[in-house]
């Protein structure tokens, strides 16, 4: 039982890395900073060096992207 | 008012003042297509997070763990706190150089072992991983690769530069990649270590011959699967 979920834990890694993968840099380092690792957009667009709209609009940009190559489209 | 998606996104994410978000609220309230933004937005916040808590919540390696007083658990928190910070300055800005056409055009007419079948290509005079080899040293961990995979991932390490190599074996060729801003950069390369012959493997001499190049450019040797992983997600940078 324990294989099949780690069996299911490995696929579900490839098509998010995948997903990623494919992602421009900068709508990827938007999602990494904002969805993954959990900043403000304030603190995200500070590590980034943009103002806070750009790395809003590049945010959903890598939102849309990843929902849609995930099969996820609202 | 119609709310653009950052407005929705930024609602989601409760980055709103509040005033405008109590503003946006009532309008997702009776919008059923807007709820169902909200919510998979949020869905996917969740999944991606989940996703790479095990990279975050990763341990600190031993030899910065020891210089530390493990009684004290705010040093800890400091320590990991800035380690994540020095990461985030560090994070890679992809720039897929070696996109086909740009690769296409620096193609020398040279022939390297495997460029008929669009594994290698040359940039700039030096020889680098294409097509599917450069796919499988990007994406494939040493740890968790089919067992049918064409290209067989040996190893990863840091070179002495701190560069990211990693030790391939493929049907065609056999070799060590680094990488480097254009791409992964073919520093060893010897014949492919596979046979014709399917599903049969075996471990070759030249896996072993590899294995000794390998040691010999790892000054901090190999990698662990979550370091690998970790690398991974950062781009190999």
């Amino acid at each position: 039982m324990g294989a099949v979920g780690e069996q299911e834990a490995t696929v579900e890694l490839g098509n998010v890395d995948r997903a990623m993968a494919r992602l421009p840099a900068e709508q990827r380092e938007a999602v990494l900073l904002v969805m993954v690792e959990g900043y403000s957009y304030k603190e995200a667009a500070e590590i980034i060096g943009c103002p806070v709209g750009t790395l809003n609009s590049r945010l959903v940009r890598g939102r849309d992207a990843l929902l849609a190559l995930l099969g996820e489209m609202p | 008012m119609t709310i653009t998606p950052e407005r929705l996104a930024a609602f989601a994410d409760g980055e709103l003042p509040e005033a405008e978000a109590r503003i946006v609220e009532a309008q997702v309230a009776q919008d059923s297509d807007l709820a169902r933004q909200v919510a998979a937005h949020r869905a996917l916040r969740q999944r991606l997070s989940a996703h790479f808590a095990p990279i975050l919540n990763a341990p600190l390696p031993d030899h910065l763990l020891t210089q530390l007083a493990p009684s004290d658990p705010q040093v800890v928190d400091f320590a990991k706190a800035r380690d994540r910070r020095d990461r985030q300055r560090g994070m890679p800005r992809w720039t897929w150089i070696a996109g086909p056409a740009l690769a296409a055009s620096l193609v020398l007419a040279v022939v390297l072992p495997g460029q008929e079948k669009g594994e290698t290509t040359l940039i700039g005079g030096r020889a680098y991983a294409a097509g599917p080899l450069a796919d499988a040293l990007d994406s494939q961990l040493s740890a968790s690769q089919p067992a049918s995979a064409p290209t067989r991932i040996l190893l990863s390490f840091r070179d002495s530069a701190g560069a990211y190599c990693r030790g391939f074996s493929g049907r065609v060729e056999a070799g060590i990649a680094c990488r480097d801003p254009k791409g992964w950069e073919l520093r060893k390369l010897i014949g492919g270590s596979r046979g014709e012959g399917g599903d049969y493997r075996q471990a070759g001499s030249q896996d072993a011959e590899l294995m000794a190049l390998a040691q010999d450019m790892a000054p901090g040797g190999a990698l662990d699967a979550s370091q690998e992983r970790a690398a991974k997600t950062r781009g190999w940078r």
